[in-house]
């Protein structure tokens, strides 16, 4: 809602500062006002963000692994050892029949169980390419 | 029946041009003020001149004095008199004798007369004089000398932003940016699913998505920083239309220098006097950069509850018989707001 209002004044001012005739520019205090609030609206609001949120920010290590385990995207990891196209394949198997990649590409036979453990690292997948 | 009650509802004479009137006489602001005060009762409440304003205007009103001295242009004693007095509007002990609102003459010319009417009359109570009696000090002669309204309140809009930019906004946001920053190296080993489109993604950093927000924090205080130079130039020498008609020559430049000394920022007189009383384009592009400054983080802020939806597992979950109906379960979670 800061935002928002913050983008409002940003109107009034730009509208007030188009109206000048002549030698003076008359929608001088309505300029003032509006960019004053900003200003203290986005610094309370950004003082209020930190405080109450941003310092307090804690990762919740157990949701975000579990989330990443079952992201059907992780199949990425095997595009450059299997190709685009059967990594797809996998992939839609695994949403379509609810099944983990895991078990997709082994029911496919795209791969080893060796393999999937070797390639589908998603600490991997985080950096552009390092290995040879 | 009202003779045993204080001085509340007393009235004292005040007179401009257009003739007397009456004003509280437990206030210091004249005739002028008054005037506006009755004329323009529009959003009252709410719309008075705050904190950053008052203390603009005295520290105008000061080097203005000072520089009116340091010119030969005030005498000694008159100048002593309204720096006194203007210290007071600085330090804050005379907001409440600032009554009028953002919606008035286009020029600001109510609000300068206010600063110029309530100065003189603390200077005269200073000096032991009669308040309303324009001696020793007078608001428009003396504490308005060598200045117009027209050149007076652009110079304080730019007082009041620069103080403001540099003393709450940019502080404000480089707190943040640098507990951001902080939280960038902390979650550097944690590997979550990125989210384009709203849907999954290959995988990232928390340190990495942190990163980015503090980058765009890093922009947006760049783009407020380089609005600064534009509203250090002050429109002070200028007069009416910029020609510095009844002002010293270099009356512009020494109340630079001397806002400069009072404030510990870098103002100067503007180049040109006609663009700065005509125009305010640094005033738009301060507004300019506060809006991009604000730009990134509401996004954050959006991002943040939507990092938590929208997966087809979490799909099907979310659709269980019993849960709470949508397509979100935050079971046991606060619901996102928007800040």
């Amino acid at each position: 809602m800061v935002a928002v209002q913050v983008f409002g004044n940003d109107h009034a001012v730009a509208f007030a500062g188009s109206q000048g005739n002549f030698q003076l520019n008359v929608y001088k205090p309505v300029i003032l006002h509006n960019v004053l609030e900003s200003i203290r609206l986005l610094a309370d609001g950004a003082r209020s963000f930190n405080d109450r949120c941003a310092a307090g920010i804690e990762p919740n290590a157990k949701r975000i692994r579990e989330r990443l385990d079952g992201s059907l995207m992780l199949v990425t990891a095997l595009n450059s050892h299997i190709g685009y196209e059967k990594a797809a394949q996998i992939s839609l198997t695994a949403y379509r029949e609810d099944l983990t990649l895991h078990d997709a590409a082994l029911r496919l036979g795209f791969v080893t169980a060796e393999q999937f453990d070797t390639w589908m690292r998603p600490e991997n997948m985080v950096h552009p390419l390092e290995r040879s | 029946m009202h003779t045993n009650q204080p001085d509340r509802g007393a009235m004292r004479e005040e007179e401009d041009a257009l003739g007397q009137v009456e004003v509280p006489a437990d206030h210091l602001w004249g005739a002028q003020t008054e005037r506006s005060h009755r004329n323009f009762p529009i959003g009252v409440e709410r719309y008075r001149w705050d904190r950053a304003v008052i203390r603009a205007l005295g520290i105008l009103k000061k080097c203005t004095a000072l520089a009116n001295r340091e010119l030969g242009q005030l005498p000694s004693e008159k100048v002593d008199l309204i720096a006194c007095a203007a210290q007071d509007v600085i330090d804050g002990r005379l907001d409440h004798e600032f009554p009028l609102v953002v919606f008035q003459t286009g020029s600001g010319t109510q609000t300068n007369m206010n600063a110029n009417e309530v100065i003189a009359n603390r200077a005269i109570q200073l000096a032991g004089g009669l308040v309303g009696s324009k001696k020793p000090i007078h608001p428009n002669d003396d504490v308005n000398h060598s200045q117009s309204s027209n050149d007076t309140f652009p110079t304080v809009m730019h007082i009041a932003t620069v103080e403001q930019l540099d003393n709450v906004l940019i502080p404000a946001i480089k707190i943040l940016r640098d507990t951001l920053d902080a939280k960038v190296e902390a979650f550097s080993e944690i590997v979550m699913v990125g989210r384009t489109h709203l849907q999954d993604a290959t995988p990232l950093t928390l340190g990495q998505v942190i990163s980015g927000w503090v980058g765009q924090l890093d922009h947006a205080l760049h783009g407020v920083s380089r609005t600064l130079p534009g509203v250090c130039a002050l429109a002070i020498g200028g007069t009416a239309v910029g020609t510095g008609l009844n002002a010293h020559r270099r009356f512009g430049e020494v109340t630079a220098r001397r806002i400069a000394d009072e404030t510990g920022k870098a103002f100067v007189s503007a180049p040109n006097k006609f663009a700065a009383l005509s125009a305010h384009d640094a005033m738009v592009d301060v507004q300019r950069g506060a809006a991009y400054a604000r730009r990134r983080p509401h996004e954050d802020c959006q991002r943040r509850p939507l990092v938590r939806v929208w997966s087809p597992r979490r799909l099907r979950r979310a659709a269980a018989p019993g849960k709470r109906a949508g397509l979100v379960d935050h079971a046991g979670e606060d619901q996102p707001d928007p800040v």
